[in-house]
């Protein structure tokens, strides 16, 4: 048979359930694929081989003796390392907290634990997730597994060069300004930023906790629904993860309306503008409306987004910056320190503005349609030696190419989906940003599924990493 | 915001933390880009002052 590891996960987990594949052929599938193809991607930071093979030995027994956990039992998985894990080293991808052990779990590993899935080792990320592109130069930079010469995306580098070499079936990343959506943009994969407060956070490194977001990516956005609905709800170690119900991605979209802005986006590549109207020519042959929106000045969002990001990061890292400041690598140092020449007044107003522009939002684009379809990231994939500008003068400009369309919806605090959408004329992947209302992942998700269901982008697996090695 | 590189040095140094010469310009830049922010927050009405600071923003909301 072809590569088990080359299913989606939603396969894997039915394969499962059939009896027709085991917990233990699919660790070592992907195990094997780590071991041929990580060099090539750099995904991988540390592989726990002998305890993922133990915990499919588990998860065969239980299912077994008709007792498995969840869809997820025995479905192995690998996340960024930035989620904590009581007792083990948790790098967040630098050379400060390369020995640091935490002190508790997070509420996400231990929501997947609970359900089965196994954790096949932990994953290359931007030093403390504060990088767009995938750049480390403390790990090294993960690559792109389209072009091993082009980036990731970041600051989840690893989560999205692991799922689409078909190394793992999904990733846990974070989005606080597009970490999760631009990396599945630049590799072809679904990726979620939910809701701010959907998922808890807690024993996950802050970055900025008033925009931080976790959330999977995977290869299908069936996959991502999966992953989701194990990670959401109420956690009384983290306030902020609020008592909703899972987002549901059933049913169809007959009678959803979308909203494509008609301004804010005149930066995109030309071939990324084609793949979100031919999206949302899809999903209107479904059945779903379009409409044209206007959109408000996401610049200056972004900017809001910025500064809430910029100086709360500065206070987390403001004692290591003093203390420990030769344990950064160049660039985070600089953009941390710019964190920490914000006036308190200008972070002030950046929050209070945030409900305000919420609401106007609201009451504005999202007042007529279910969701916004727009662009993610302006470009494809750029060249990994063409954006390593460290902390150079150029920094702010080119790193903010990379999020200028996912910072606004994060400042918002709005659920926002990447979708794969095609490819350009090199065959770089792209994807589109589906953008709905507070708590309307499954809004997203049914749209996102019925697209993929017609397109099926996420069958094409990159050059080099197709066949059973 | 504009904050000249030799002033958002003196800022940051003054916080205990040492910056070179040529981080600062970097610093001074991306100071500069946030300036759009500010187009926003002086347009507030002043009743958009809250108490929330955003950080309940959706949790509380009901929407």
């Amino acid at each position: 048979m072809s590569d088990p590891a080359l299913l989606t996960l939603a396969e894997a987990s039915a394969a499962l359930e059939a009896g027709s594949l085991t917990a233990a052929a699919l660790v070592d599938a992907t195990l094997a694929r780590i071991e041929a193809l990580n060099p090539s991607i750099n995904a991988f930071i540390a592989v726990e081989a002998e305890e993922a093979r133990a915990a499919a030995a588990a998860a065969d027994a239980r299912r077994a003796a008709g007792r498995a956990l969840s869809p997820l039992d025995g479905v192995p998985l690998a996340h960024k390392d930035m989620f904590y894990r009581e007792g083990r080293v948790c790098t967040c991808g630098s050379a400060l907290r390369r020995d640091w052990r935490a002190p508790v779990t997070a509420t996400v590993i231990s929501r997947l634990s609970a359900l089965g899935a196994i954790q096949l080792g932990t994953l290359n990320m931007a030093e403390f997730a504060f990088g767009p592109t995938g750049h480390n130069a403390y790990l090294g930079a993960a690559r792109n597994p389209w072009d091993r010469d082009r980036v990731t995306g970041g600051s989840s580098s690893g989560s999205a060069a692991a799922v689409a070499g078909r190394l793992a079936f999904a990733a846990l990343g974070s989005d606080t300004g597009g970490s999760i959506r631009t990396p599945a943009h630049f590799c072809g994969l679904a990726g979620m930023k939910p809701t701010w407060g959907r998922v808890s956070r807690a024993g996950a490194m802050p970055l900025s906790p008033s925009m931080d977001t976790i959330g999977p990516l995977a290869r299908t956005v069936e996959d991502v629904g999966i992953v989701l609905r194990a990670i959401c709800g109420p956690d009384a170690a983290d306030p902020t993860a609020a008592d909703r119900p899972p987002p549901e991605d059933a049913g169809d979209v007959a009678g959803l309306r979308l909203g494509m802005p008609e301004n804010g986006f005149e930066a995109t590549n030309p071939e990324i503008a084609d793949a979100v109207a031919a999206v949302a020519d899809a999903l209107a042959r479904l059945a779903a409306s379009v409409r044209t929106v206007r959109m408000p000045d996401l610049e200056s969002i972004g900017m809001l987004a910025n500064t809430v990001i910029g100086a709360e990061a500065a206070a987390h890292h403001a004692a290591w910056l003093r203390e420990r400041p030769d344990e950064y690598t160049a660039q985070v140092r600089t953009r941390l320190s710019v964190g920490l020449a914000i006036p308190a007044t200008a972070y002030i107003d950046a929050l209070r503005a945030r409900r305000p522009a919420l609401d106007a939002f609201l009451a504005g684009p999202l007042s007529q349609v279910d969701a916004l379809i727009c662009p993610a990231v302006a470009v494809p994939a750029p060249g990994i030696s063409e954006t390593d500008v460290a902390g150079s003068p150029r920094m702010a400009e080119v790193l903010g190419l990379m999020t200028r369309y996912t910072r606004p919806f994060s400042y918002l605090g709005l659920p926002a989906l990447s979708v794969p959408a095609g490819f350009t004329t090199e065959g770089l992947p792209l994807g589109v940003q589906l953008v709905g209302r507070p708590f309307a992942e499954g809004t997203l998700l049914r749209l996102g599924r019925a697209y993929e269901r017609q397109a099926r982008w996420h069958e094409r697996i990159p050059p080099g990493f197709e066949g059973r090695t | 915001m504009d904050i000249p590189a030799p002033l958002a040095r003196a800022i940051i140094e003054a916080q205990g933390i040492a910056l070179e010469a040529r981080q600062a310009e970097s610093v001074s830049a991306a100071l500069h880009s946030l300036a759009p922010a500010q187009r926003l927050t002086r347009a507030l009405p002043f009743e958009a002052e809250t108490a929330d600071f955003g950080m309940a923003l959706l949790g509380g909301a009901g929407r």
